[in-house]
């Protein structure tokens, strides 16, 4: 009788310690918003600015995303198992409000003019590709889920003047959100 | 024994000349089959280039770089003849890099700099002021290995490393700004040469029983190598600054290096 009993309780044991073994951690999100800001990248990382005035080789477009993570299981963060986004963003469209250049009056199109960074500089996306992950970025062990994306703006305007920049995201399932920058001098 | 180290590929080989001792006791002792060792070492790698600018901007795909590694192996070493002996081992290095200086000429043109390297390396870091990379070499010796007990051994050698990296990947920003180039290196040919060894080693026996089958003897020595060699590799550097074509170039590169590396060895037991 004793036997069993001390059968039964290491195998209560072993199920026990099998059970308590969690895997990979899954997290499904999505994006519930946008509010867009003026950034900089004067130092090691983009970083929001208030700054009436931002140098153009270093201006970095914000979008703030706002994700809701709707499930979560297992224990260990892996980069190989990234977070997923159940209702992506399906396309990007940045407009200003004024002229960019000879080629890009006030209105047109600038979305080949931005660069998304990942938080390294070896896995930026451009705007066709839409990858926006926290995988590459040092980031990623505090913060799986992205809750921003930078835009880097790889090509200035031809002169130095006020911008106001318009953001409009149109995930999966048809959802839009739009949002406008403070005005902006880029010098 | 050109052929013998190209068809064995990563090896690496020590031969030895050796005072031998000429103690009655220790050539009465019956001849080891084999015997297993326990290895430690440390190592300062000096790595010296020839034209290390023709990788764009200077940077290398070599192991270079002010190293300092600890590692360790398991040696199978046999007794052929009283006064020689062969050991064949293979083990693991743990290399530590601090590339402080290369970093901080990097640091004066680029506000960020990160590397990756492939799956031998799993290297990956990014910073300003210096970067620590760390990676496993696996090797494979292959010493002829005189037989000397209690003696100051002289060793020259010739040996081949598996260091093999093939693809690393650079990113460089401008600092202050959001411009940064990717330089992707892949290694496409590699013609390496055997490496030159000179070294000592200081050998202390503490038991020999003599016995077969049994636990014969301690022996700890320490070994000191300075190793030279060159190769030449030819790489295919992509460069791609963004928003515009991917520039791709092929160069061919010659390395020279310089290790000195310190080595203890135990060998546990024998038979």
């Amino acid at each position: 009788m004793l036997k069993l009993r001390n059968k039964l309780f290491i195998i209560a044991f072993l199920a026990s310690v099998f059970y308590s073994c969690e895997g990979d951690i899954f997290i499904r999100y999505h994006f519930t918003g946008l509010s867009v800001e003026n950034a900089q990248n004067m130092g090691e990382m983009p970083t929001v600015s208030i700054a009436d005035s931002i140098p153009k080789e270093a201006y970095v477009l914000r979008m703030n995303l706002f994700p809701v993570e709707t499930e979560r299981t297992g224990r260990y963060l892996d980069t190989e198992s990234p977070p997923f986004n159940a209702n992506p963003i399906d396309s990007i469209f940045i407009y200003s409000n004024k002229k960019f250049n000879d080629t890009l009056p006030a209105g047109s199109l600038l979305n080949d003019l931005f660069l998304i960074f990942n938080g390294n500089y070896m896995n930026t996306s451009d705007l066709n590709k839409l990858e926006i992950t926290n995988v590459y970025s040092g980031r990623f062990g505090d913060e799986p889920v992205p809750k921003y994306a930078d835009l880097l703006l790889m090509i200035p305007p031809d002169s130095s003047q006020y911008f106001r920049f318009y953001v409009r995201i149109r995930l999966n399932d048809g959802t839009m959100f739009l949002d406008t920058t403070d005005q902006v001098k880029l010098y | 024994m050109k052929k013998l180290f190209l068809i064995g590929g990563i090896l690496y080989s020590l031969v030895g000349v050796a005072q031998h001792t000429d103690d009655p006791e220790e050539l009465q002792a019956p001849v080891k089959f084999f015997e297993v060792k326990v290895n430690l070492g440390l190592g300062m790698n000096v790595p010296l280039h020839l034209n290390k600018d023709a990788l764009p901007h200077g940077l290398d795909v070599a192991q270079r770089s002010n190293t300092i590694g600890f590692g360790g192996h398991l040696a199978l070493a046999g007794e052929f003849k009283r006064r020689f002996g062969i050991e064949l081992s293979a083990g693991m290095n743990g290399f530590s890099f601090r590339r402080k200086y290369f970093d901080k000429k990097l640091a004066e043109r680029f506000g960020n700099f990160s590397v990756q390297g492939d799956e031998e390396q799993d290297v990956t870091h990014s910073g300003g002021e210096g970067m620590d990379v760390s990676f496993v070499q696996p090797k494979l010796y292959f010493i002829i290995n005189p037989k000397a007990n209690n003696k100051i051994v002289p060793m020259v050698g010739v040996l081949f490393s598996n260091y093999n990296p093939t693809l690393y990947t650079y990113a460089l920003r401008t600092p202050s700004t959001n411009y940064f180039t990717v330089s992707e290196i892949q290694k496409t040919n590699e013609n390496r040469q055997p490496f030159y060894s000179l070294g000592l080693e200081v050998r202390r026996t503490f038991a020999a029983t003599g016995e077969k089958g049994r636990i014969s003897n301690l022996n700890i020595a320490f070994r000191t190598n300075l190793i030279y060699g060159k190769y030449k590799a030819d790489y295919q550097v992509t460069t791609t600054q963004y928003l515009q074509n991917p520039i791709v170039e092929n160069i061919q590169v010659e390395h020279q290096l310089l290790y000195l590396n310190f080595t203890i060895s135990v060998n546990i037991f024998s038979y």
